[in-house]
């Protein structure tokens, strides 16, 4: 009895995760489509799999979307944010656990007070901060890859600063102390224990900002624009689909070639991913 | 307005419903593709269910004649402001029903097992194991999960950009009143389409105090129903 009700509840689940996945199908299937059937018969298995590359092709070389270009700056962007955010607030998060004075708690409230404001309020203040910098002493923030860098590292500082300092406290003191008496300086302790002890913190911290960066919209939409030499891939999707006079086809080839990139990535580190998903939920 | 409550909603019930699966306990190793959803942006998902609801499901109509009522123009689900809500409660949900059962699975398995041998023992049938052991103990898990999708959903804004742009617009006074515009689109219109950031940074302003209140309440009531051990 009970294992048909296992196999019952199988079946059921087979059943959500094909609603859950039919989505990908039709981007796949129809990513194989010329213009006409797409719009005729989108349900069905395309007839010639080989239009698929002529749809990417098309959309590569597109002077809209320019793939290439835009991929290379998401990584950019990515990669560097992702360098900084790990850096940085690993220092900040060592130096505010070790030093137990009034001002180092202060400092450290008032990076998780920041967590709790939303996006949306301070967007503006940003936009009309960057203009009066480039006003004022000539440094060009709005449409650079200083200036997206710039907000990502404000807006993600205070969840890894958070994750950081929970991770440190973990650390045994003697450990830096057995380092200080051997003869480390104050800087070789930090990068020669406490950095490669805070992996786990590392992954963590690339994950949840990693998916954030690489797909959020408003804020490059904000500080890089519409129709900028720089763009990432969710903005050059979106120039593309707006641009478009409704080409199903292209965009939704646009679409796997966006996701093609994350599904390779998830497939590669599915576990480590969902865990540090997982514990950013959690601890955040 | 309603959006953001109708959007957590479902969240929940497709987590409360995996609850009841994965509390028996079987391989369900493939479960983690559908946690890939979350990792596609808003706006990449959004134009993919445009194209769902624009082509997919009329072509069902026009295919099969029992569903023809489906290909009718004026029966397009992003035609009306009703069904288009509905259309982004969906996608909503699908976007992060992936995420937030990874969390009630981890919430599950840290579920020590004794007390459904206990259960076991005075002769609790699964209903009661469920209803009895599992929901307590997981009580901080719906409170960490209604928290983000509440959160999650008033904050919206990619989705709401690519799907709708805040259509099908109706025209009164000679002013569009756009029928599913979100807060957060509405707060970027205000600011960059009409020039007008003073407003729009007042509008954010009130947004930031009524996401407070609300989120504070939903805490309040949340953490009434926790147990601890």
């Amino acid at each position: 009895m009970k294992k048909y009700s296992i196999y019952i509840f199988e079946a059921l689940m087979l059943l959500i995760l094909a609603v859950f996945l039919y989505p990908f199908v039709i981007v796949f299937i129809n990513s194989a489509r010329d213009a006409f059937s797409v719009t005729q018969y989108p349900m069905r298995i395309p007839a010639n799999w080989g239009q698929i590359f002529i749809n990417m092709r098309s959309i590569i070389t597109d002077p809209n979307i320019r793939y290439g270009s835009s991929f290379i700056s998401s990584i950019l962007i990515t990669g560097l944010s992702l360098m900084i955010l790990t850096l940085l607030p690993a220092q900040a998060g060592w130096v505010l656990v070790r030093t137990k004075t009034r001002t180092s708690q202060l400092i450290f409230f008032m990076f998780v007070a920041s967590m709790v404001i939303p996006f949306q309020i301070v967007m503006f203040p940003l936009i009309t901060w960057f203009r009066t910098i480039y006003e004022v002493t000539g440094i060009k923030l709005l449409r650079t890859y200083t200036g997206i860098i710039l907000s990502y590292l404000g807006f993600g500082l205070a969840l890894s600063v958070f994750m950081y300092h929970g991770f440190i406290k973990g650390i045994p003191y003697e450990l830096e102390e057995a380092a200080t008496i051997d003869g480390c300086s104050r800087p070789g302790v930090f990068y020669r224990i406490i950095f490669p002890l805070l992996t786990p913190t590392h992954a963590t911290i690339c994950i949840l900002h990693g998916i954030w960066i690489w797909n959020d919209f408003l804020l490059p939409l904000l500080v890089l624009g519409k129709g900028n030499r720089i763009q990432t891939l969710p903005l050059a999707v979106a120039n593309f689909a707006g641009a478009c006079v409704k080409q199903g086809d292209l965009i939704l080839t646009a679409i796997l070639l966006a996701m093609i990139p994350v599904i390779i990535l998830f497939l590669i580190a599915q576990k480590k991913i969902i865990k540090g998903m997982v514990a950013g939920s959690i601890k955040g | 307005m309603l959006y953001p409550l109708s959007d957590s909603l479902p969240d929940n019930q497709l987590g409360i419903h995996y609850i009841v699966i994965g509390g028996k306990g079987g391989p369900f190793t493939f479960i983690g593709l559908q946690q890939a959803d979350q990792e596609f942006g808003g706006l990449i998902l959004g134009y993919l269910w445009q194209f769902i609801f624009n082509n997919a499901i009329p072509s069902i109509g026009s295919n099969l004649p029992l569903f023809g009522f489906l290909a009718l123009p004026e029966n397009l689900v992003l035609s009306k402001v009703c069904s288009s809500v509905m259309a982004l409660v969906i996608v909503g949900s699908w976007q992060y029903a992936g995420y937030i059962m990874m969390i009630y699975v981890a919430a599950i398995e840290a579920v020590p097992g004794s007390l459904y041998k206990a259960a076991k023992i005075d002769g609790a049938s699964e209903w009661m194991k469920f209803r009895s052991i599992t929901v307590p103990m997981i009580a901080q898990a719906f409170t960490i999960t209604m928290f983000l999708t509440l959160v999650n959903s008033f904050k919206q804004f990619d989705v709401n950009y690519a799907l709708t742009a805040g259509g099908p617009a109706t025209m009164f006074m000679e002013k569009p009143i756009f029928g599913t515009e979100l807060l957060a689109l509405n707060i970027y219109r205000t600011a960059f389409v009409s020039n007008n950031l003073a407003g729009g940074q007042a509008r954010a302003v009130v947004f930031f105090v009524v996401l407070v209140d609300i989120t504070l309440i939903q805490i309040r009531i949340n953490k009434r129903k926790e147990v601890e051990l």
